[in-house]
């Protein structure tokens, strides 16, 4: 078997060279001497290794190395077997390895043998085996070749188990940081299948080094690989004179350290290799004794280039710092700023630019620039174009931006897709890349970054800027749902804090953490002084009982009526829902019903009273009649005639009672409208007085109205009633020979109504609730005097309704008062009719105003309240009348109907004017529908007034007459007689 | 003996018909009075054998009345009937549990009440 076949062989065994070196041990003495002849003469003159020295090199491996017969079974472990698996290196010969295999693993690794076995190919596999000491199972990469004699027959197997565990984590954890970057992911595959093949022209060239050491650390034996490596290896050169001076005490400490400890000793150091740049290297150091002397004869040194590895964890712990920085920024802005200049410092990129999509996302505006290279021209920038902006799919850019990918450009001058090209120029860029840093599915920015060239390892390092983008896109998007979540919990604080309704938050523990100002109020403190105060004390089931808000579950909303236990120790009465929110804490919204259930009690008390003022008129009527209906009666018809008649008085009685409270009703919930119209306030009282005088005579009370003429706007019926209420009132509870006193008086503002008795009085506590209803200074007064006890509860509606007061005094005198205000109403000054003109013109004739209206109540209304202003008036049922009125009297002012019978009101307006009949004659449209454009327009151009009936009331429409008339009303007609 | 009994009604007209029918159905020896305080004088000095008792009165209503009845050793054992017009059963229990012998509705059927006052109160059939 040639040499050089061998070491090919093994070689392509990583970590290589060793296994040579275990193989040639293993072999057998004739063998040996063979191999060794040829070792010589390729790779050191004078080595006289002995098997024992072998062995000690195949110990000191940090491999699992072992070896096989032919058949494929095991026959050799070295130390690092037992010592891995715990397993002893006797019971795990043959197949009995499987052992130390995952059981998911032992059927592929024992497949894999056997296929390598009979094809006599080499043996490539990953399988997890188990670690003795903790029971881990670890992922080891096994390899095999087979040795082949000089008749190509397999003679041995040799095979290193090698602990790859870190590096299927490391690989996982770039999986897990790179999930959204499954193209890059790619990339890396295709460059680590490059890797392999690169790995495997290597490895042909043995790339693992071993060497001895003399005990002065000078090389006694180093393998082509180590001696490629440094670029030659001078007789009496120590590692450390290739080493760089920040390691060198490293380097010396730990051999030291390996000569004074009989393990291995790890160093991971710089060497200065061949072409003058340093490689990370790692070197396992054994010192080997001499077994007499005890003193060290040789360092065993395996060691490796781990330039890559060292690249890849600066580059983590890199991404780590980034991802911080870039989590910290506050803006995207800064974030892009943070990020251009940390990947270009990490990757040895040297310019770096950040886009971001417009507002409008109609295009990307530049957002950050950052350039490593001293004198890059920063002219020839595109950036230095402030107008610059990139359409989707312009440049690389514009295309990263359009497509969400990776764009590479590799020459920037031919490719022409950037604007890069004179900075290119100027600077000696070449390659450039452009990354979009995505959101979800959106590209919230695009990274671009310029290169002299592209490198073999720029792949790696776009994954690397990847995941750094993937960061940032993760980033806007927290700070986005952030903004959202800060914006919508304002929206819900000021909900909270407008809300009319106290609302409350209870955590698990029952005590109250948030509260509005509202919550604050219904407590009667402030929100702040709820905080940390149990729901127990402040809201309750009942006014004495303990707390008993229900058990709510998440997503149920529970309402019912509780108590809130205010601080000053009083109660209110809530209506309150609660609600579980998802985070466990219970939200409380309750209102005070105080108000509604005060109103409920009332309406209780009401119709209880209602109940028995009813039934007490009843009773009688029932009893009564039902004693003459018995026939008991008909031997006594005196008796009989009584009960009829408290039959008929207790009905009487009852339809009063009846009116009363339904006029109550009506007047205090406002369905009554109030009818308003002038009238002299003193004139009413007369007549008033004037109607009760009989009742006033039988009970012997004088009667005396004094007043000045006071024209009120009012419903003059309302007024009526309420004065005979008080009238009535009075002489019931005045003595026999009294006088009752009846005044008017007025105002700018208001007139004074005032019903003045001798009698009893009214209790100082029952002044103010003898206006409620039923309610009596005395009930049995309902009784003696004939009253319902809704009387002065009417007054009291019907002055309320005209925007009045009344109340109930006692003269220092004696007796009552009962008074009452109505609000006066401006009247146009008729202080001087002959200079301003009035209905009365110059020549003594009326001013005449003629109403065309089919509606004939309606035109009845208008008629008399134009007349009552001293207006002469003429009706008009159609157009055909109308125009006979004219032409008998014509008229001043004209009110026409816009549809009549006959004729359209503007085509009658047209006539009457046409004629000439009334050339002047101010004219006001009244119609019930709103006129088209059109009618508007011919309204206008007739020189006609509009009046709508919905919103022109009949007094309004007077008054615009004396509008247009430019005259004042005078005194109602049925003032002036 | 013939027996005596209080009617205490506020309404005259209820006074008046009530006592007519008492008297025409019964033949007891009936007495009114207009107000609580009228009824306390008039039963410590007839001492009724029983008392028919209007409960919204003004002044002292049939409640406190009964109250002052029971209060006083002379009255305290004269059997009080409420007579009312309020209806609602919540109310009669409320009248029945300040320790009235019964309670009667207004309005009354007049031919029916000397036998209903004589039920409440255990007396003999009137008829």
């Amino acid at each position: 078997m040639a040499v050089s076949q061998l070491i090919a062989g093994i070689a392509s065994n990583s970590p290589g060279a060793i296994v040579t070196v275990v193989g040639l041990v293993l072999l057998g003495g004739a063998s040996i001497a063979a191999l060794l002849r040829q070792w010589n003469r390729r790779a050191a003159r004078d080595m006289a290794l002995t098997n024992e020295r072998y062995t000690q090199i195949a110990e000191a491996m940090p491999q699992i190395v072992w070896t096989a017969g032919p058949d494929g079974l095991v026959e050799y472990f070295n130390q690092r077997w037992p010592e891995y698996t715990g397993i002893s290196v006797q019971d795990s010969l043959g197949l009995a390895w499987g052992r130390a295999v995952h059981p998911d693993d032992l059927e592929f690794a024992v497949g894999q043998r056997g296929k390598a076995v009979r094809a006599g190919t080499p043996l490539d596999m990953d399988v997890r085996l188990r670690r003795g000491s903790d029971g881990e199972y670890r992922w080891h990469l096994i390899r095999g070749v087979p040795l082949r004699d000089s008749n190509g027959v397999v003679a041995k197997w040799f095979g290193t188990c090698t602990d790859i565990q870190e590096q299927k984590r490391t690989e996982s954890v770039l999986r897990d940081r790179q999930v959204t970057l499954e193209h890059t992911i790619e990339a890396r595959e295709a460059e680590a299948e490059r890797a392999t093949a690169l790995y495997q022209l290597l490895a042909e060239n043995a790339t693992d080094m071993v060497s001895t050491h003399r005990p002065d650390g000078a090389f006694d034996y180093a393998t082509p690989s180590w001696v490629e490596y440094v670029g030659g290896i001078p007789e009496g050169q120590r590692p450390v004179d290739f080493c760089h001076p920040d390691d060198v005490e490293l380097l010396t400490t730990n051999y030291m350290i390996a000569r004074r400890s009989p393990g291995l000793v790890t160093t991971v150091w710089r060497c200065r290799r061949a072409n003058g740049n340093y490689g990370w290297l790692e070197t396992h150091t054994r010192a080997v004794q001499s077994a007499l002397t005890q003193r060290v004869m040789t360092f065993v040194c395996a060691t490796h280039d781990v330039t890559e590895r060292q690249r890849r964890e600066k580059e983590f712990q890199r991404l780590h710092e980034i991802v911080l920085a870039v989590s910290s920024a506050s803006t995207l802005d800064s974030a892009l700023e943070i990020t251009l200049h940390e990947l270009c410092a990490t990757t040895g990129w040297s310019y770096g630019e950040a886009w971001t999509p417009s507002n409008e996302g109609e295009h990307l505006e530049r957002a950050s620039v950052w350039s490593a290279r001293q004198g890059v021209d920063a002219s020839a920038s595109p950036l230095d174009d402030a107008s610059l902006r990139l359409k989707a799919g312009e440049g690389i850019t514009g295309l990263a931006w359009q497509s969400g990918e990776v764009i590479w450009v590799h020459d920037i001058v031919a490719d022409r897709r950037t604007k890069h090209v004179a900075l290119a120029a100027s600077a000696g860029f070449t390659a450039g890349v452009a990354i979009p840093v995505m959101t979800e599915r959106r590209v919230v920015a695009v990274l671009v970054f310029l290169m002299p060239a592209v490198a073999t390892d720029d792949a790696g390092r776009i994954a690397f800027v990847s995941v750094v983008a993937a960061q940032l896109g993760s980033l806007v998007a927290r700070k986005r749902d952030e903004r959202a979540l800060r914006e919508s919990e304002e929206k819900y604080r000021q909900l909270v804090e407008q809300a009319a309704d106290a609302i409350l938050l209870i955590d698990a523990d029952g005590r109250c953490v948030e509260a509005n100002t509202r919550a604050g109020l219904l407590c009667g403190t402030s929100p702040l002084d709820l905080i940390g105060r149990p729901l127990d004390a402040l809201m309750s089931a009942d006014v004495v009982g303990a707390a008993a808000i229900p058990v709510v579950q998440v997503g149920e909303v529970l309402t019912a009526d509780y108590w809130v236990r205010r601080v000053d120790g009083t109660s209110l009465p809530v209506e309150a829902s609660a609600a579980r929110l998802h985070d466990g804490r219970v939200q409380i919204i309750a209102r005070d019903i105080s108000g509604r259930k005060e109103l409920e009690r009332l309406k209780e008390e009401f119709l209880s009273v209602v109940s028995h003022e009813l039934r007490t008129p009843l009773t009688s009527i029932r009893g009564s009649l039902g004693l003459l209906a018995s026939g008991s009666l008909a031997k006594a018809p005196e008796k009989g005639q009584r009960m009829l008649d408290v039959a008929v008085a207790n009905t009487d009685r009852l339809i009063r009672l009846i009116n009363d409270i339904l006029d109550v009703e009506r007047i205090n919930s406002g369905t009554v409208p109030m009818e308003p119209d002038w009238f002299d306030g003193s004139e009413i009282a007369r007549s008033v007085a004037e109607a009760l005088r009989p009742m006033a005579e039988r009970s012997s009370v004088a009667l005396q109205v004094q007043g000045a003429p006071t024209r009120l706007w009012a419903d003059a019926d309302r007024i009526t009633q309420t004065l005979t209420n008080l009238v009535g009132n009075a002489i019931k509870f005045s003595p026999e020979g009294s006088t009752i006193e009846l005044n008017v008086s007025h105002n700018d503002t208001e007139a004074l109504f005032e019903v003045r008795d001798h009698g009893r009085g009214i209790p100082a506590d029952k002044l103010e609730i003898i206006f409620d209803r039923f309610q009596q200074v005395d009930a049995s007064d309902a009784r003696e005097k004939g009253g319902t006890g809704l009387g002065l509860a009417i007054c009291l509606g019907i002055v309320q309704q005209h925007g009045g007061r009344i109340w109930a005094e006692n003269p220092a005198d004696g007796g009552s008062a009962f008074k009452f205000t109505l609000p006066m109403r401006a009247e146009v000054d008729r202080e001087d009719p002959e200079q301003r003109g009035g209905p009365d013109d110059d020549s003594g004739r009326l001013t005449h105003v003629l109403v065309i209206e089919d509606d004939i109540e309606l035109a009845h209304v208008i008629a008399t309240a134009l007349e009552s202003h001293g207006f002469e008036v003429g009706i008009a049922h159609n157009g055909v009348s109308a125009l006979e009125l004219q032409e008998q009297n014509i008229a001043d002012v004209l009110i026409v109907d816009l549809s009549l019978p006959d004729i359209n009101g503007l085509d009658l307006l047209e006539r009457i004017r046409s004629r000439h009949l009334t050339p002047a004659a101010p004219a006001i449209i009244y119609t019930a529908a709103d006129p088209n454009p059109a009618a508007r327009e011919r309204i206008r151009s007739l020189g006609a007034e509009l009046a709508t009936k919905s919103r022109v009331s009949t007094e309004a429409l007077v008054e615009r007459v004396v509008r247009l008339l430019e005259v004042p009303i005078t005194e109602p007609l049925q003032a002036a007689s | 003996m013939t027996k005596t009994i209080l009617i205490v009604d506020d309404d005259d007209s209820i006074r008046e018909v009530g006592q007519l029918a008492l008297e025409l159905g019964s033949g007891w020896s009936v007495l009114t009075a207009s107000s609580g305080q009228n009824a306390l004088q008039l039963a410590k000095l007839e001492r009724p054998d029983a008392i028919l008792l209007d409960v919204m009165m003004p002044g002292m209503d049939g409640p406190a009345t009964l109250q002052k009845l029971r209060a006083d050793p002379s009255t305290s054992g004269i059997p009080v009937v409420f007579l009312t017009a309020k209806v609602r059963s919540s109310e009669r229990s409320t009248l029945s549990a300040l320790g009235a012998a019964g309670v009667l509705a207004k309005p009354f059927d007049p031919i029916a009440l000397p036998d209903q006052v004589a039920g409440v109160l255990g007396w003999a059939g009137v008829t």
